[in-house]
């Protein structure tokens, strides 16, 4: 008879408590409509319910710590905590952290506030905690569908402005297809498998071998479903007009949270699950980090909406982070987690200065909003540049470091060719990162409107920014983090 | 060599015949008066065919939507009812786990007026 153990309560009570609070905010919004300044009450709940999430997790990297990042199982062999594990549940629960702290805002001039907002972006998080720690199909199915169906509420969430709707109806249409496709490969592998189970499906494809035509659909399946959560090209079509349409603080989160997840879920299925057909999903993933790294840097030059511009950028980035698992050494991997920690860090902070730009009256989308802000804002300003130089991936900010481990992986498993695609790109990422650059500074500001930065945009720009300096300068505690997490689950 | 499948297999032909014959007894002792009505798709009182883009109201939405959830519900509380007993205490856990949630939606749609008509 199962029965509820101590591992199962380590493993996962971080998702247990996201769930209740995500019902909590819920219940608690229809509840008390007419507490004054109820909503700011309802975002102190969900805070306190991150907070709560934050100290399990805690809880979790000390057993792991103590036990040398040694695996715990729980639920049954569903769910695995391990260092990739609680690395994707850390960066996704800093994420939402500043999702809510820039929201509040933007919720109030936009006239959607609600607490269906703060629920959603819960059980976001407790979906992606389940698509970083599932070590069975079905587990991490639902985690990628509650994550996927939480997002597409979100992005359509400014529920009077067309291009939201848009944006919502595109990314729930193409997405129900890429879920489609990688149900389809999960039903393929536990064919070949006769279980849910990753560690089964590892040795029951290993026995097959590379050449098996149900391996060959259920990889391609699988990894073509898995590029489009990630942006990647040729599934990247959704990304400009869903990051464009959706509200501005759910575009950074969309484009920072569930693209790490997802990058969880790729580590965990191809490298760790699939690792003995690498043959065959290697050269995929070659083609779409080109192609993703083309597409990206250049669709990106004549862009004016900014963040049409800041999906392509992140497609490019996608890229990058593909060419660290290309790699595939544990160097290779150590980039791919500091890589995701920075581009967290310096994505979000962009988010942020694009969310505080949306005021009364002014939707702040376009690029010639940004003009003059270095004479009205100039702290803003001169912030938002040390993101933008870390993106283009400049010393000495987090953005070169992140570039450089990728690279040096790429050099050491002697893909020179790669490298050197890589590195034209970051060329071509440099101008249309400075045309940003160039309306901040060069262009006289059309509109006198302070920006609407409340404390707590201004609170996650400071520490944005702060830590991609910091990183960029003492790279020290990252490196060493990357380090440990990458040693392990190989 | 799969077994105790004897019962569905005798089910299924029974599903197929039982149609047949109910549609064969009518035959013989209904009486037979065609007219142009009776050849539409299926008579609800509805138009059967009309503007693809035509508008509803979003009431109808929600309800279908609604339906769908909590008719779903039950049908993940019947396996639990089969294997009750082997399950204890866990399962009883379980299922209230799963009702609670349940209850946490339905507590929503009641405050939000969904099911409020007027």
């Amino acid at each position: 008879m199962p029965v509820f153990t101590g591992s199962d309560m380590l493993t996962l009570l971080p998702a247990i408590v996201m769930c209740l609070f995500a019902c909590g905010t819920l219940v608690l919004d229809v509840m008390g409509r007419r507490i004054p300044r109820g909503r700011r009450w309802l975002m102190l709940f969900g805070l306190c319910g991150l907070a709560i999430t934050g100290v399990s997790l805690w809880r979790q990297w000390s057993a792991l710590a103590a036990g040398g990042l040694s695996q715990y199982t729980g639920a049954q062999g569903a769910v695995t905590l391990d260092g990739l594990g609680f690395f994707s549940n850390a960066l996704v629960l800093g994420a939402t952290v500043l999702l809510f702290l820039t929201s509040y805002r933007f919720l109030e001039i936009t006239r959607e506030h609600s607490g269906e907002y703060y629920s959603l972006a819960l059980f976001a998080q407790a979906g992606m905690y389940f698509m970083a720690t599932a070590s069975e199909l079905i587990t991490l199915f639902l985690g990628l569908e509650l994550t996927s169906i939480s997002f597409y509420i979100l992005v359509g969430f400014t529920r009077v402005d067309r291009r939201s709707n848009e944006a919502a109806l595109k990314y729930l249409l193409l997405g129900a297809v890429s879920s489609g496709f990688i149900l389809y490969g999960f039903s393929l592998l536990y064919g070949i498998a006769g279980s849910t189970e990753l560690a089964d499906i590892s040795s029951a494809v290993s026995g097959r071998g590379a050449s098996d035509p149900f391996v060959v659909v259920a990889v391609v399946t699988i990894v073509a479903g898995l590029l489009f959560k990630i942006s990647a090209v040729p599934f990247h079509m959704w990304a400009p007009d869903a990051y464009d349409g959706a509200p501005t603080p759910v575009t950074g989160h969309l484009s920072v949270a569930s693209k790490v997840a997802s990058f969880a879920v790729i580590l965990r299925l191809l490298p760790m699950t699939l690792g003995s057909v690498r043959s065959l999903w290697e050269p995929l993933l070659i083609v779409a980090a080109v192609a993703s790294m083309t597409v990206g840097s250049i669709a990106a030059l004549t862009q004016h909406r900014l963040k049409r511009l800041f999906a392509y950028s992140s497609i490019a980035h996608a890229g990058y982070i593909l060419l660290g698992i290309i790699a595939g050494t544990q160097m290779g991997l150590r980039g791919v987690y500091v890589y995701l920690i920075v581009y967290a860090l310096m994505n979000l902070g962009a988010f942020t200065v694009l969310t505080a730009l949306h005021r009364h009256g002014i939707a702040g989308e376009d690029l010639h909003d940004l003009r003059g802000l270095s004479t009205t804002r100039p702290v803003h300003a001169a912030l938002f540049v040390v993101l933008l130089l870390s993106l283009a991936g400049m010393p000495p900010t987090a953005g070169f470091l992140a570039k450089y481990y990728i690279f040096t992986a790429l050099i050491e498993t002697r893909h020179y060719a790669l490298a050197v695609i890589a590195a034209a790109y970051v060329v071509v990422s440099l101008y249309f990162y400075f045309r940003l650059v160039r309306e901040m500074y060069m262009r006289p500001a059309e509109t006198r409107e302070p920006l609407a930065a409340s404390l707590g945009i201004r609170l996650s720009l400071y520490a944005t920014a702060a830590l991609t300096l910091f990183i960029g300068v003492f790279p020290e505690p990252v490196l060493r983090l990357g380090f440990r997490i990458s040693g392990v689950g190989q | 060599m799969p077994s105790g499948y004897l019962p569905i297999f005798v089910f299924a032909i029974l599903a197929a015949l039982f149609p047949v014959a109910a549609l064969l007894l009518a035959r013989l002792v209904r009486p037979s008066a065609p007219n142009a009505a009776k050849l539409s798709a299926y008579e609800c009182g509805i138009e059967p065919t009309s503007q693809s883009r035509g508008r509803y109201s979003v009431r109808f939405f929600l309800v279908a939507m609604l339906f769908v959830i909590f008719d779903v519900e039950t049908v993940f509380l019947f396996p639990w009812a089969v294997r009750y007993r082997q399950l204890g205490w866990f399962g009883i856990a379980e299922a209230g786990v799963f009702l609670a949630f349940l209850v946490v939606g339905y507590v929503w749609v009641i405050r939000k007026r969904v099911l409020d008509w007027s």
